[in-house]
C-alpha cells in the first residue's frame, strides 16, 4: 500500500463523512439550492487561487526538475479548473472581485499557504491530496448513482472524470517520491480533510 | 486620529467584547477555575512557540530599521517561554502538544499572512496580537483587588517594558500606513479585524475548553460588520 493509499485508508471515516453530507448529496441528485451553490462557487474560486499557487510553491521547491515540471503541469490543471468556476459565476451573476472571504475558506487557504512557504514539497503535497482525491471520490461516487441530467451535473462531470482521476494520482504519487519521514503527515493530512469538511459545512450553512 | 486608533475604533464594539470576555473578568475576580486556566497556558504556550517562526519571518521582510527591534521581540517570546515553563513547573502543568482547533487555525493565519501578504500587513497583525494582549492584561490588572495566583502572568504583559513596546509597535505602525497606498491601508484594516477576531476566539477556546468537535470557525458569528478579508 502507498502512502498516500495509507492516508486516505486512515481517514476514510471523514471522507464518507463529506460524502454523506446534505450539500454534497444535494449536489449528486441535483436538490441542492442555487443560493447554497453560489456561496459555494464564490468561495471555492477564491480557494482554487490559493491552491494554484500551493503548488507553485511547492514546485519552486521541488529538489528536481521532474518534479517541478509535474508540479507546474499541477498547477496547470487547477487554471483551468479555475476558468471553469469563472464561467459558471458568470451564468450565476456572481463577481467573484467582490466576494466576501468566509472564515472556513480563509482557515483553509491560510493552511494550505503557511504549509507551501513554509514546509517541504512533500508536506504540502500531503497538504493538498486530500482535496484531490477527495473530489475524484465524491465526482465517482455521484456518478455512479446516474442521476437524471440536473443543474450540477457539469460539477459531478468534471470531477469523475478520468481527467481529474489523473491529476488526483499524479499528486499521489509526489507524496511518495518527496514526503518526509519524520513529520507528523498524518495530522496534516487529517487536518485538510477537516478543512474540505468545514467548506461543504459553511457552504450549507452561509447559503442557506 | 492616528493610524492605530482608526484601526481600534473600526473593531471598537468587538475589542470592548473581547475585554469583557468572561475568562478575563473571572481572572480578574479570582473565581476563574484552574482547569480553565491551565487549558489557556498550554494553548497560549504552543501559541508563542509557533509565533517565533512568524516573527522570524516578519524580520526577514523588515526594513532594516526595524529589524533589531523585531529580533528583540523573537528574544522576548523565548523568554516569555521560559516563562510559561516555569509557572507550569510550579503550578504542576503538563504540557501538551496537541493544538486546539482555534490555537492551530491562528497560528496558520500567521503564517500564512507573514509568508504571503506584504510586511506591513504581517506587522498590522503583529501589533493587533500584542495590543490585544496588553489591554486584556491591563483590564484585569486594573480591576483586580486581590493577588491572582496567575499574577506572574498578569504582571508580564503590563510591564512598563511591554506597554513601552506596544507603543512602540503603535508609532512605527502609523509610520508605515502614512506612506501606504489607500489599498494597503484597507488591506491593514481587514487584517487588524481578523487579528482581533481570533484574540476573541482564543479566550473564548480556553473558556469553552474548545475540542476538535466543537463548532470552528465556520460558525464563528461573531463577525457581523466585520467581514472577513478580500481576496488576493
Amino acid at each position: 500500500m502507498t502512502l498516500a493509499q495509507q492516508l486516505w485508508a486512515q481517514h476514510r471515516d471523514l471522507a464518507d463523512t463529506c460524502l454523506l453530507h446534505p450539500f454534497v448529496q444535494g449536489l449528486g441528485d441535483g436538490s441542492l439550492s442555487q443560493a447554497r451553490y453560489r456561496y459555494y462557487i464564490a468561495q471555492d474560486a477564491f480557494y482554487l487561487e490559493a491552491f494554484a499557487r500551493a503548488y507553485t510553491l511547492a514546485g519552486a521547491k521541488a529538489p528536481d526538475w521532474e518534479g517541478f515540471c509535474e508540479l507546474h503541469a499541477l498547477a496547470s490543471g487547477v487554471l483551468h479548473e479555475r476558468t471553469l468556476h469563472t464561467g459558471v459565476a458568470a451564468e450565476l451573476g456572481i463577481d467573484l472581485r467582490a466576494v466576501q472571504i468566509g472564515n472556513a475558506t480563509r482557515r483553509y487557504t491560510d493552511f494550505l499557504l503557511a504549509t507551501a512557504w513554509g514546509q517541504s514539497t512533500g508536506t504540502t503535497a500531503v497538504a493538498m491530496a486530500p482535496c484531490m482525491r477527495l473530489y475524484a471520490y465524491i465526482g465517482q461516487q455521484l456518478a455512479q448513482q446516474n442521476p437524471p441530467p440536473h443543474a450540477y451535473s457539469a460539477w459531478i462531470a468534471t470531477y469523475s472524470s478520468p481527467e481529474f482521476e489523473q491529476l488526483a494520482q499524479q499528486l499521489e504519487q509526489l507524496i511518495e517520491r518527496y514526503a518526509p519521514t519524520a513529520v507528523a503527515l498524518d495530522q496534516t493530512y487529517r487536518y485538510a480533510m477537516q478543512c474540505e469538511y468545514d467548506f461543504f459545512q459553511a457552504a450549507w450553512e452561509q447559503g442557506a | 486620529m492616528s493610524f492605530h486608533q482608526e484601526l481600534l475604533t473600526a473593531v471598537a464594539p468587538l475589542w470592548q467584547r473581547k475585554l469583557a470576555h468572561p475568562f478575563l473578568t473571572a481572572v480578574a475576580d479570582g473565581s476563574i477555575a484552574d482547569a480553565t486556566f491551565k487549558t489557556w497556558i498550554a494553548q497560549d504556550y504552543l501559541f508563542v512557540e509557533g509565533s517565533v517562526p512568524f516573527l522570524g519571518v516578519l524580520t526577514a521582510k523588515a526594513p532594516v530599521a526595524l529589524r533589531p527591534a523585531l529580533g528583540g521581540a523573537i528574544t522576548a517570546f523565548n523568554t516569555e517561554l521560559g516563562l510559561f515553563e516555569q509557572q507550569m513547573a510550579a503550578h504542576a502543568i503538563t504540557l501538551t502538544r496537541e493544538y486546539s482547533p482555534t490555537c492551530h487555525a491562528y497560528l496558520q493565519f500567521l503564517l500564512a499572512t507573514a509568508y504571503d501578504r506584504p510586511f506591513e500587513i504581517g506587522f498590522t497583525v503583529l501589533y493587533a496580537a500584542e495590543k490585544a494582549y496588553f489591554d486584556a492584561w491591563e483590564r484585569v490588572r486594573t480591576s483586580q483587588t486581590n493577588a491572582s495566583k496567575w499574577q506572574a502572568f498578569i504582571n508580564n504583559w503590563t510591564s512598563d517594558a511591554f506597554r513601552s513596546y506596544v507603543d512602540w509597535l503603535a508609532g512605527t505602525l502609523d509610520a508605515l500606513a502614512a506612506v501606504a497606498a489607500p489599498p494597503m491601508r484597507a488591506e491593514m484594516h481587514t487584517y487588524f479585524r481578523y487579528t482581533t477576531l481570533y484574540e476573541y476566539r482564543f479566550w473564548e477556546m480556553a473558556y469553552t475548553a474548545e475540542t476538535w468537535d466543537s463548532p470552528l470557525l465556520p460558525t464563528m458569528q461573531l463577525d457581523t460588520g466585520v467581514s472577513p478579508c478580500t481576496p488576493y
